[in-house]
């Protein structure tokens, strides 16, 4: 074992929390422009 | 603010594209450690990731104290965000560090975590500190005393920096010393260097990004419910 299955699961890890929290960060952001734009949201529509 | 609105989501793609350049590189172009010197070296690759993690949790807590002490000084609502952002995203990038921390303790040294080392469990406390405040902003009720209190314990958290951040050239047992710097003990090829710069590059762009995202989020929070309650007055009056 010289540390690869190791180097692809941290990768796989860290990427899946970046990618995650980034992304809600941006939808986040996208829904409330719509708002202040208002323009109705998924949640108004309901 | 508008600016800030606009330029945060490019500036954060752009941060996640290079994030990803890195790790490719650090799979495909990254040399070999030499196996003589290193137990796991294919394990050495985390490195890439790992170390560009801990400086932005580093630049995130610093963002953090510059809020706390803002908030103190001033009673700024700036210097809140800056708190709540700070500690967001130490929480984060410190997160990434203590997952990637000891597995490649384990797959190197053995073990996976060394309670000897002062700056493994100097770091563990300090993310801890970004868990108790990200946790303590959302389940306590906003007010001064509950900003106080916070602020305080960023503050206690900061001090913690330096002391994570030497603790390796004056008390090291495990952990590896400073890399980028030139010594006989740490000294690793050229081509390794440049992609820890590239790394540390990437993150700095994505912490940016995500500092603005996040001030962006804030700030249109507050005018949204600046908006309600002009509404809420007419309707009233």
């Amino acid at each position: 074992m010289n540390g690869e299955i190791e180097a692809i699961v941290t990768y796989s890890i860290l990427a899946a929390m970046l990618f995650s929290y980034t992304f809600s960060r941006i939808s986040s952001l996208s829904k409330l422009k719509r708002q202040i734009a208002g323009k109705p949201t998924e949640d108004s529509r309901e | 603010m508008a600016n800030c609105s606009t330029l945060a989501i490019p500036i954060t793609i752009v941060g996640m594209i290079c994030v990803v350049i890195t790790a490719l590189l650090g799979f495909f172009y990254a040399p070999l450690v030499d196996p003589n010197s290193w137990n796991a070296p294919e394990a050495y690759r985390i490195l890439y990731w790992h170390v560009p993690f801990a400086w932005t949790s580093f630049l995130s807590f610093c963002l953090l104290f510059m809020g706390a002490s803002s908030w103190y000084v001033r009673r700024s609502e700036s210097g809140w965000t800056m708190l709540v952002i700070g500690s967001q995203l130490g929480l984060l990038f410190g997160l990434g560090v203590i997952i990637s921390g000891p597995i490649w303790g384990s797959a190197e040294w053995g073990v996976p975590w060394d309670w000897g080392d002062v700056r493994l469990n100097s770091y563990a406390l300090l993310t801890s500190v970004a868990l108790f405040l990200v946790m303590s902003i959302r389940s306590q009720p906003d007010g001064e005393e509950t900003r106080d209190t916070l602020a305080a314990i960023g503050l206690f958290g900061f001090v913690l920096v330096p002391v994570t951040a030497v603790a390796t050239t004056l008390w090291r047992n495990r952990h590896p010393g400073v890399i980028l710097r030139e010594s006989g003990e740490t000294g690793v090829d050229l081509e390794i260097k440049q992609l820890m710069g590239f790394g540390a590059f990437s993150f700095f762009v994505l912490f940016i990004g995500l500092v603005l995202l996040n001030y962006s989020i804030y700030s249109l929070r507050r005018e949204l419910e600046e908006q309600n309650r002009q509404i809420d007055k007419e309707v009233l009056s």
